[in-house]
């Protein structure tokens, strides 16, 4: 993008995290439900707060505008990055759809931007207005499989699977083969079985 | 709510993208790759940590022990894209075929009496890439074999955890190489990488509304403090200035082109409860100048 060049030492920018998904996309987890008052999901607090001290800054120098990062959250409430993704729709949108991120994401940079432009005009003394935006920054929409979806969703590599026979074939005492070579030998030549 | 389907319709090969289709660009691609962003989230240099009130205390690794193999082997690559699901010579034995009593074989070669169901098929050995590997699985997965997962550049073979014992987990050198070989996700990562990603100059052009707006803004901004920087310098310094600015255009995408090579990457294995997995969604705002 064009940061990346020259420009990056007149330009400030900061990403924030628009959206959140649950990853396995096709399961529902009691434990995951929102708060029952509407207040922020828990682990989107946590997440926030390991985002911005090690995420936002950090990955790719803070050079890069958009892009998708995949988090665990272990039983110690500590966050893990397990990848990196691009802003694209070759990158899963799992309980998002890509249309609607693009939206989000526009719509963000425009309430953000009226932000910076009130605070510019409220306090114009003070160079310093980033916490202030910081304030103002909407969060993140969190989505999580709710039970009323439970009916609706798949497994999205369920057609990648093989047939259960195989793995029986592989398994089974009866069956035992040396190697995986071996195992083809038999799939090709089913007579010789 | 049937929200997750993704609209796949591929656009065509023309300039003008379908509304759904997000192509990244080339510098993305390059900083979401494994090695470009691994060294960053691991024995972390607490000098680059700016630390808030929500920070406890500075953590040295934020992800995964991983080590990666790199460049790959052309023929390596090449294996992988070929047809047919056959494990190299050198690594023959995968877990998945095992029984409990014979996982302990340490012995890669053995005999395959497949000769002439393979006559047409290439066949490969990576006697030194499996060294590699057999190196890094004992260094991840310690004394007790508790396993690693692999991956490439950007993807892992989830796609062909089915052949693996439905996981990703690799307790031998031939479940690595069976999983990258049966995976699609594996191939793509060869094949439409890089290629497939808009030129970072050419982004303007190919924005979708909203974006094009933003980088326009961007592009206005750079260039009224360019030219207010330089407004006293006369117009050599100007010319000047565009030489500079020529110049470093080739060599950031020669940065972001040239250094591509192929990763195999291994990674610790651990016990992720799926439930805890988050996918998070970043998007920019921009702050505007600060000096």
């Amino acid at each position: 993008m064009v940061v990346q060049t020259q420009d990056t030492s007149q330009l400030t920018y900061h990403s924030y995290t628009v959206a959140i998904s649950q990853r396995q996309a096709s399961k529902f987890y009691p434990h995951l439900q929102p708060p029952l008052d509407n207040s922020i999901h828990p682990s989107q607090i946590i997440i926030n707060a390991f985002f911005e001290t090690y995420i936002q800054r950090r990955f790719a120098n803070g050079a890069m505008h958009k892009y998708v990062v995949d988090v665990y959250l272990d039983s110690q409430e500590r966050v893990w990055i397990v990848d990196f993704n691009v802003w694209s729709d070759r990158t899963d949108a799992l309980l998002f759809d890509w249309k609607y991120l693009t939206e989000l994401g526009k719509t963000r940079i425009t309430q953000t931007q009226s932000n910076v432009n009130n605070n510019n005009s409220s306090q114009q003394a003070d160079n310093d207005n980033e916490d202030n935006v910081q304030d103002s920054i909407p969060v993140a929409e969190m989505r999580v499989v709710t039970k009323d979806m439970k009916s609706m969703t798949y497994d999205p590599l369920s057609s990648y699977r093989g047939p259960t026979d195989v793995m029986d074939l592989l398994g089974s005492d009866g069956n035992y083969t040396a190697s995986f070579e071996d195992f083809r030998n038999q799939c090709v030549r089913p007579s010789e079985m | 709510m049937a929200s997750q389907q993704i609209d796949n319709n591929d656009e065509s090969d023309g300039d003008i993208p379908s509304p759904i289709s997000i192509k990244p660009t080339k510098s993305e691609a390059h900083a979401t790759q494994f090695s470009s962003w691994y060294h960053s989230f691991r024995n972390i240099d607490k000098t680059t940590i700016t630390t808030n009130t929500t920070t406890k205390r500075i953590r040295k690794n934020v992800t995964i022990e991983s080590i990666i193999i790199r460049p790959l082997p052309t023929d390596f690559v090449e294996y992988l894209s070929s047809d047919g699901v056959c494990l190299p010579d050198c690594a023959k034995k995968v877990s998945s075929c095992m029984n409990d009593d014979a996982s302990d074989d340490d012995s890669y070669n053995s005999s395959s009496n497949d000769d002439e169901d393979s006559e047409e098929l290439k066949k490969y050995s990576f006697p030194e890439l499996t060294s590699q590997i057999q190196t890094a699985l004992s260094t991840l997965s310690g004394p007790n074999n508790l396993g690693i997962m692999p991956k490439l550049n950007w993807s892992s073979p989830k796609d062909a955890m089915w052949m693996n014992c439905g996981s990703l987990k690799c307790t031998k050198v031939g479940d690595i190489y069976l999983l990258l070989k049966s995976s699609d996700f594996i191939v793509s990562d060869l094949e439409c990488s890089i290629d497939d990603c808009l030129d970072d100059d050419d982004t303007a052009s190919v924005k979708q509304d909203g974006v094009e707006e933003v980088n326009d803004m961007i592009e206005g901004i750079s260039m009224t403090k360019e030219s207010n920087d330089h407004s006293d310098d006369g117009a050599a310094a100007t010319t000047g200035m565009k030489t500079t600015a020529n110049d470093n255009r080739p060599n950031s995408i020669d940065k972001n082109s040239n250094i591509f090579e192929y990763e195999l990457v291994l990674r610790k294995w651990c016990n992720l409860h799926p439930s805890m997995e988050f996918r998070c969604f970043v998007y920019d705002h921009e702050l505007g100048e600060s000096d």
